[in-house]
């Protein structure tokens, strides 16, 4: 099975950027510990609903890691965001559509996209400062948070 | 672990969110939108050298970073007084096209159309692209799609990069293109060109052809005469890359063009007591508050202002379209601000057309593509047209070209005071006596809906539905009424 998982965010936007540190980190891990049976390609990028299509296409499973910001989840955090109920995945702004809707789109006009799409939030403190850095709790979760969505690869490649 | 539902209601505190002050009679006062700030700009950029500003800034926005980028590269040309390569320039304004129909296509069908399809009644669970799909069948979502993705490809061959472009450099453009790669190029705007002819078409069949669209296009409720900004040609025709900004009053008369690098002796910034909000207003008339006419320095911009502001457009089918927008809405500046979704018809055919005829420039896979730059840096400035309107970028810098001082004007901050003039009219029109009309929210979206308000999307964590909110005050200030999508 061809599988994608998709570190999302913005890395000049302090907390923003922790989906896409916590795939830098699986990536490094997968180097030195391979997944067999997976045919896994990590990506990083900074972009929302629909050009979410493009990067999808093709895979048959997607797993998406991006920032959460929500009083509800303690920074560093992970959480499962259900995209069947509620508003799900949406980009953070009024210039498109959300993740939810893109997928029903492009399946809609008969894209080849994931049959699975699994996101997962990481909690954060601040998603609107200018900075290069996580704030510490964030960061301090990374390593943790990596190595959950590793193992959930591996069980991945075992089904 | 834990599995969490988002909805609507929970979210960053900020974003999305309309306040309406009534009166004492209980008709509206005030009005203003909410927007998340993104801080800390300037501070991250002081101290790092200059050349890094254009892959820095194309990532403060996730709906146009190529406009970012470009801005920025041309005040890099600026601030070390280079000339790039007539090869260099057409690359980019090539690129940039790409851009105005990437980012035109995304707005016009995902955000606009979907009101003029279904209704501007219709419920929000159905007015929406799958909804506008239903109705106007799959093969137009599939050249939806298609063309945003072959918009994107020409940016990425030319960018190096699908988004956040890396090609800008000062002086020119990193890379040229192969005979190859132009005449992939020619063939995908080809194609485009064609799809703006289709939207086009659509536009005529789903709105024009329905008085009650034309009505409501032209109507009072969404009609806001104040100055228009935008770039101009040396014939004044419309630019999105490069040239003049012009500003023309309520009646059409150009009353000030001006170079980017004197962009602050023609824009001021007003403060109004009740919001953190600043209100970009023209010197040379001044600040009356939020109200529109020839006395208030109010101005706007966007694709209607830039059309507004032109005589005409550089491309035969586009022109075409162009006339036919202005015979049809009655000359001059046209005023209704739900004609902008139009004046994306005419801009998508216009950047196509434009796309078409630099890519089969002879030039266009020159190697010639930089100029390397000699000057000592101290101050640049450039602008150019972001597909949501005028963008100015201003850097200072010592003389090791190290960043002392960024400005960055977008947009969003030049509309601010139309889009709460427009939202105030929606909402007065609704609210009369303190009694709150069905629709409220609907007319409201429609009205900031057409200026495309950019809402820091640099940000896009998760939850971010952007659900409306609307929050009614009556005259002693206390919270009267909340509405939520």
């Amino acid at each position: 099975m061809r599988a994608l998982l998709l570190g999302l965010g913005n890395t000049i936007l302090t907390d923003d950027g922790v989906g896409i540190y916590v795939v830098r980190a699986v990536a490094q891990r997968l180097e030195g510990e391979p997944i067999e049976g997976l045919e896994l390609d990590v990506r990083q990028a900074s972009v929302g609903g629909l050009g979410l299509l493009d990067l999808m296409a093709g895979y048959g499973v997607a797993i998406i890691v991006d920032a959460l910001a929500d009083e509800r989840v303690r920074p560093g955090e992970l959480c499962r965001v259900d995209l069947a109920r509620g508003a799900g995945h949406e980009a953070f702004c009024l210039h498109g559509v959300g993740l939810k809707t893109a997928l029903e789109l492009g399946r809609s006009i008969g894209q080849a996209l994931p049959e699975r799409v699994e996101v997962y939030g990481v909690g954060t403190e601040d998603v609107t400062t200018f900075g290069e850095e996580c704030t510490p709790a964030v960061r301090a979760a990374i390593p943790a948070v990596a190595g959950r969505l590793y193992r959930r690869l591996r069980a991945l490649a075992r089904e | 672990m834990r599995r969490i539902t988002i909805d609507p209601v929970t979210r960053l505190e900020g974003h999305g969110k309309i306040e309406i002050f009534l009166n004492d009679d209980g008709d509206v006062e005030n009005v203003y939108f909410q927007v998340p700030e993104l801080r800390g700009f300037e501070k991250f950029c002081v101290g790092r050298p200059a050349e890094e500003m254009p892959r820095i800034v194309s990532r403060i926005c996730g709906v146009c970073p190529e406009a970012h980028h470009l801005c920025s590269t041309k005040a890099l040309d600026n601030l070390y007084g280079v000339q790039p390569p007539s090869a260099a320039v057409k690359l980019r304004e090539l690129f940039y096209c790409a851009h105005q129909v990437h980012s035109h296509i995304a707005h016009f069908y995902v955000l606009a159309a979907p009101d003029f399809v279904l209704g501007p009644h219709a419920e929000p669970a159905i007015r929406n692209i799958l909804g506008l799909i239903k109705r106007v069948g799959a093969e137009v979502g599939s050249e939806v799609i298609k063309h945003r993705s072959y918009a994107q490809r020409v940016q990425e061959i030319i960018g190096g990069k699908a988004t956040h472009p890396v090609c800008g450099l000062p002086g020119g453009v990193s890379k040229s293109i192969s005979e190859e790669e132009r005449r992939e190029i020619e063939a995908l705007a080809r194609s485009c060109v064609e799809f703006g002819e289709l939207s086009a078409r659509l536009f005529d069949n789903l709105v024009l052809r329905k008085e009650e669209y034309v009505d409501l296009i032209t109507g009072d409720v969404y009609s806001s005469p104040t100055y228009y900004m935008g770039l101009v040609d040396d014939r004044n025709r419309m630019s999105f890359y490069d040239g003049t900004v012009r500003v023309v009053d309520p009646e059409g008369e150009e009353v000030v063009r001006f170079p980017a690098r004197d962009y602050l002796r023609h824009i001021a910034e007003a403060v109004e007591p009740w919001t953190y909000l600043k209100f970009p207003y023209l010197r040379e008339v001044g600040w009356r508050g939020l109200v529109g006419g020839k006395g208030s320095g109010v101005y706007c911009v966007g694709p209607l202002a830039r059309l507004n502001v032109a005589e005409g457009v550089s491309t035969p089918r586009a022109q075409e379209e162009y006339e036919k927008m202005y015979s049809t809405l009655g000359g001059g500046p046209i005023h209704a601000v739900l004609a902008n979704h139009w004046a994306r018809i005419v801009e998508i055919l216009n950047a196509a057309e434009r796309m078409l005829e630099l890519s089969r420039d002879e030039e266009i896979t020159s190697d010639e593509v930089r100029t390397v730059p000699t000057g000592t840096p101290r101050e640049g400035f450039a602008v150019v047209e972001a597909p949501r309107g005028t963008l100015f970028h201003h850097y200072e810098t010592d003389e090791e070209g190290i960043i002392t001082r960024v400005n960055i004007v977008v947009a969003t901050t030049h509309n601010n005071a139309p889009i709460c003039m427009s939202i105030k009219q929606a909402a007065a029109a609704l609210i009369r006596g303190g009694e709150v009309s069905e629709g409220l929210l609907n007319m409201v979206e429609m009205a900031f809906r057409a200026y495309d308000p950019c809402f820091g999307c640099a940000t896009h964590s998760l939850p971010g539905d952007m659900p409306l909110e609307v929050r009614i005050y009556d005259f002693s200030g206390r919270l009267r009424e909340t509405l939520r999508r």
